[in-house]
């Protein structure tokens, strides 16, 4: 049973809909990828599973629960990092997460281990008597996964929890989620950084305009958009015969222009039954930029 | 900073980019003419109903309104001075500090537009909007001319007069913003500040007046209210306009200083941190009390319990975190007020003498009041609107407390502030009972108590203040909670208690006009309760039984009851649509939920 269940969710803000009709669903223990353009419908989505914003229509189940008609039952199972949040800047580390244990209605006899241990987590432990607000903007980052994990959820909402991070902080927050994975945590995660993405996600979604334009895993993804493979082929013995030979091998469309569906070992077993030795034989990656940039148009909903 | 023709002239052919952007905008905003129509609706429905007093008197002799121009124009021009007191101010104070705040300044103070020309710019883009607020009592000055009454002179110098007058409160508020570093410190500050520039001299030589320091003479009011725009008018009768723009000097010179004072703040203050003064002022003094109280033993009064959150952190914060909630810091903001309350009221008993002795108390429970008013209904509004503009408010709404939760701990630090306020009220009410009961005593009476009661005038002075500082305070809470920034909510919050005390009183004197009775007769009087500024100053003036002509205790309890009706109300709005109002989604989203219901269902595009 799906852990996150969408199903044909609405959201409206005034005149303009920001999400429709999407549906997905998230199955327990993975991490999933929600990835779009600006103004796709990432927040909108995160936060109605968050029960800050009612869906205009559809519905949208945590654990089989609605957000809709038990929100306090939800707010319990989920944890919430949204892309921008402020802190209380009157307070230290270890009090911002006391406040947040205290309002998660924690025993009070706990409290101190539990924050003992998220600070562990997150490396903020020598942080702890240090003002919020002195913070680096990582740090922070650091902190609001901190808060999420306070009282174990099931589920963490995170929305683009790297952003504006620079590659030492993206890389720590990364290293983060995936020891959450590890811990069994169902993920769902934003981000513009998709490379990241790949690394961590079990799955992915990518939403444009508000519809999702696919979903899956990343091998399913990739198969499924037949997107042609470029090799990058280095041959000493180059020469135009050997070039129109190479064309007429099945499945090479041009030794210039992309080609697809080929056996990457074919390929090399073909170039060197026509006498060709091969110095460099490398695939190019298909990385989640590429998939991204042909999915989607860079329209708004 | 050479000063040349040509270089003026240079100026003057310059674009103005800032100052296009600044009226393009306001003529973009609906708010330009709602605001608009509302002022010139004021002021015109006011000139028609004194225009029908002026008709009523005269009767049926047209004649008779020969002459009567003077009354129409004196009233119009003093309409217009009030327009740009409380106006102005508003549409001001935002002009730098909004640049401030979205961190735009530096990017304007690094284009080629000198200081000189983004203050000027920025100025005359908030001046002309008001210049057309002066333009729509133009018609109303032809029909006063016209009448008679009133000599080119006068029409002049009134005319110079309310353009100098926008100049100089224009001035003022832009330097305010300049100086702050947030719109609402610029707002609060143009109100308070501009108050003590124009009526603190008045007030300080009626102090020195009243205890005998001094006696206040004619002589003394034109150096007392030499900026006051509206005194100098006052003036203009005897006056030639040689005389009017002479008297004016001073006003001018106001303006000027004003101006170069914005000059220079708009770049030395142009990035300044937040700072939370209070809290810096407050932790500063700890160390000298601590010692203090080493030397009389370590007594301790109130247990700082300070540590981590128990089962309410939104409250452990309010009180243990915020400077105006942590109650060793609220007992010394008390005896901050207390002390000098204490001492002026021993300064007033020593030296002023009769009714003077109760007047000035009275004065002083009225700045209290303002004062108690003020910061309830700051700390309220600000409550939630803080959390909302500091972006803390989402995460607080994604853990399981629920909206009632959070703003009744939310305004935990709001009924502390009360407290703190309510001693030194209880002190000037016994103050005050105490002098009057003495006076009765000896058979000295000033008319101010119809029968003396001083428990009684205790009893109603306190209720009146549990109920109404409660009142303001959820009010605000509820205006912070409906409003986006903090900005906002506090200036709308103050505008409402503002709107709410005068309105009433401006309308029920229209209609006494209007109706051809007069305000304070009975069952009309009683409306005048809708205002909550009407009660108090009646039971300071002890005129509460003769105004409602009535047993006093009837309209104190009429009062408490109403006021008491709509705390309530407000209490309960607030606490019961707490969810919604905060931002959390509510039943209420169902309705639409059921409208797209019906709604054609799509397919999806490009799934996989």
């Amino acid at each position: 049973m799906a852990f996150v269940e969408l199903n044909r969710l609405w959201v409206k803000y005034g005149d303009t809909i920001a999400v429709r009709s999407l549906s997905f669903a998230i199955p327990q223990g993975s991490v999933f990828g929600f990835i779009g353009p600006n103004g796709a419908g990432k927040t909108s989505t995160i936060k109605v599973l968050a029960t800050l914003l009612a869906p205009a229509a559809g519905t949208a189940r945590i654990n089989g629960i609605n957000v809709r008609t038990n929100p306090s039952g939800v707010r319990r199972i989920i944890g919430y990092m949204p892309d921008f949040f402020g802190v209380y800047d009157d307070l230290t580390v270890a009090e911002y997460l006391h406040f947040f244990a205290a309002a998660y209605r924690m025993d009070r006899r706990k409290r101190r281990s539990v924050v003992g241990d998220v600070l562990s987590l997150t490396d903020l432990t020598e942080k702890r008597d240090t003002p919020v607000d002195a913070l680096s903007r990582g740090m922070k980052q650091r902190l609001g996964l901190a808060r999420v994990l306070l009282h174990d959820p099931e589920l963490l909402l995170l929305d683009e929890p790297a952003s504006g991070l620079d590659p030492r902080a993206r890389i720590e927050i990364r290293e983060l989620l995936k020891e959450l994975k590890n811990m069994g945590k169902t993920i769902l995660v934003s981000s513009h950084i998709l490379h990241e993405l790949s690394q961590i996600c079990t799955r992915i979604g990518i939403i444009e305009q508000g519809r999702l334009v696919a979903e899956g895993s990343l091998d399913d993804i990739y198969a499924q958009l037949a997107i042609s493979r470029i090799i990058h082929v280095r041959i000493a013995n180059t020469s135009e015969e050997l070039l129109e030979k190479i064309c007429k091998i099945d499945g090479v469309v041009s030794v210039e222009r992309e080609i697809d569906r080929i056996s990457v070992e074919d390929l090399l077993d073909r170039m060197c039954g026509l006498g060709a030795r091969v110095q460099m034989f490398q695939p190019e990656a298909m990385d989640m930029e590429t998939v991204f940039m042909k999915l989607t148009e860079g329209k708004t909903a | 900073m050479r000063f040349s023709l040509s270089r003026l002239g240079r100026f003057l052919r310059a674009p103005m980019p800032l100052l296009g952007k600044e009226l393009t905008e306001q003529a973009a905003r609906r708010r330009t003419y709602v605001m608009r129509v509302i002022y010139a609706s004021l002021l015109f429905l006011v000139f028609a109903l004194l225009l029908h007093d002026r008709l009523r008197i005269a009767g049926r002799d047209p004649f008779n309104m020969f002459g009567s121009g003077r009354q129409l124009f004196e009233a119009i021009v003093y309409l217009q001075f009030t327009g740009i007191c409380v106006f102005l101010p508003a549409m001001m104070s935002g002009v730098i500090t909004y640049e401030k705040e979205r961190e735009s300044l530096a990017l304007l103070l690094m284009t080629d537009l000198g200081p000189w020309e983004i203050l000027l710019q920025k100025y005359f883009g908030r001046l002309i909007p008001m210049f057309t607020f002066l333009l729509l009592s133009l018609p109303l000055l032809a029909i006063c001319y016209s009448f008679g009454g009133v000599t080119t002179n006068e029409l002049s110098a009134g005319v110079f007069l309310l353009l100098l007058s926008c100049l100089q409160i224009g001035a003022f508020s832009i330097m305010m913003s300049a100086w702050c570093r947030t719109t609402t410190a610029a707002f609060i500050s143009s109100y308070i500040f501009g108050a003590v520039l124009y009526l603190g001299p008045a007030l300080f030589c009626l102090l020195l007046d009243v205890m005998n320091v001094h006696n206040f003479r004619g002589s003394d009011e034109d150096i007392v209210f030499a900026l006051f725009p509206p005194y100098v008018f006052d003036d203009t009768r005897s006056s030639s306009f040689d005389v009017v723009a002479v008297q004016s000097i001073p006003i001018m010179v106001s303006t000027v200083v004003f101006m170069i004072i914005a000059r220079i703040a708009l770049v030395r203050r142009a990035f300044l941190a937040r700072k939370q003064r209070l809290l810096r002022i407050f932790k500063s003094q700890d160390v000298f009390w601590n010692r203090l109280n080493r030397l009389v033993g370590g007594v301790v009064l109130v247990k700082d319990t300070g540590g981590l959150p128990g089962n309410d952190p939104v409250k452990w914060r309010e009180v243990t975190k915020k400077p105006l909630g942590k109650i060793n810091y609220l007992l010394r903001l008390m005896v901050i007020v207390e002390v000098p309350l204490v001492l002026a009221a021993i300064a007033l008993m020593v030296h002023a003498s009769g009714r003077g002795r109760l007047e000035s108390l009275s004065a002083v429970v009225m700045i209290l009041w303002a004062m108690a008013v003020l910061t309830v209904v700051v700390k309220s509004a600000n409550a939630v609107s803080s959390e909302r503009t500091s972006q803390t408010l989402e995460v607080l709404l994604t853990t399981p407390l629920s909206g009632e939760d959070i703003i009744r701990q939310k305004m935990s630090g709001v009924w502390r502030m009360i407290l703190v306020f309510l001693i030194p009220f209880l002190t000037v009410f016994l103050v005050q009972a105490f002098v009057s009961r003495a006076y009765w005593s000896r058979g000295i009476f000033y008319g101010r108590w119809d029968e003396p009661n001083p428990v009684g005038y205790v009893i109603i002075s306190l209720a009146t203040v549990l109920v109404y500082l409660p009142m303001f305070a959820w009010f605000s809470n509820w205006v912070g909670m409906k409003t986006k920034t903090r900005a906002r909510a506090i200036t709308v919050a103050l505008t409402g208690v503002v709107l709410w005390s005068a309105v009433p009183v401006f309308v029920l004197a229209l209609l006494g006009v209007f109706v051809d009775t007069h305000v304070d007769d009975p069952p009309l009087n009683w409306l005048f309760l809708l205002s909550p500024a009407t009660f108090i100053p009646l039971v300071e003036l002890g005129e509460l039984g003769n105004f409602f002509e009535t047993q006093a205790w009837l309209p104190a309890l009429a009062n408490l009851v109403w006021y008491g009706f709509l705390l309530y109300i407000l209490r309960r709005s607030c606490i019961v649509h707490a969810d919604r109002y905060l931002g959390r989604p509510t039943r209420q989203s169902r309705r639409l939920w059921r409208t797209y219901r019906r709604a054609p269902k799509p397919t999806v595009e490009g799934s996989l």
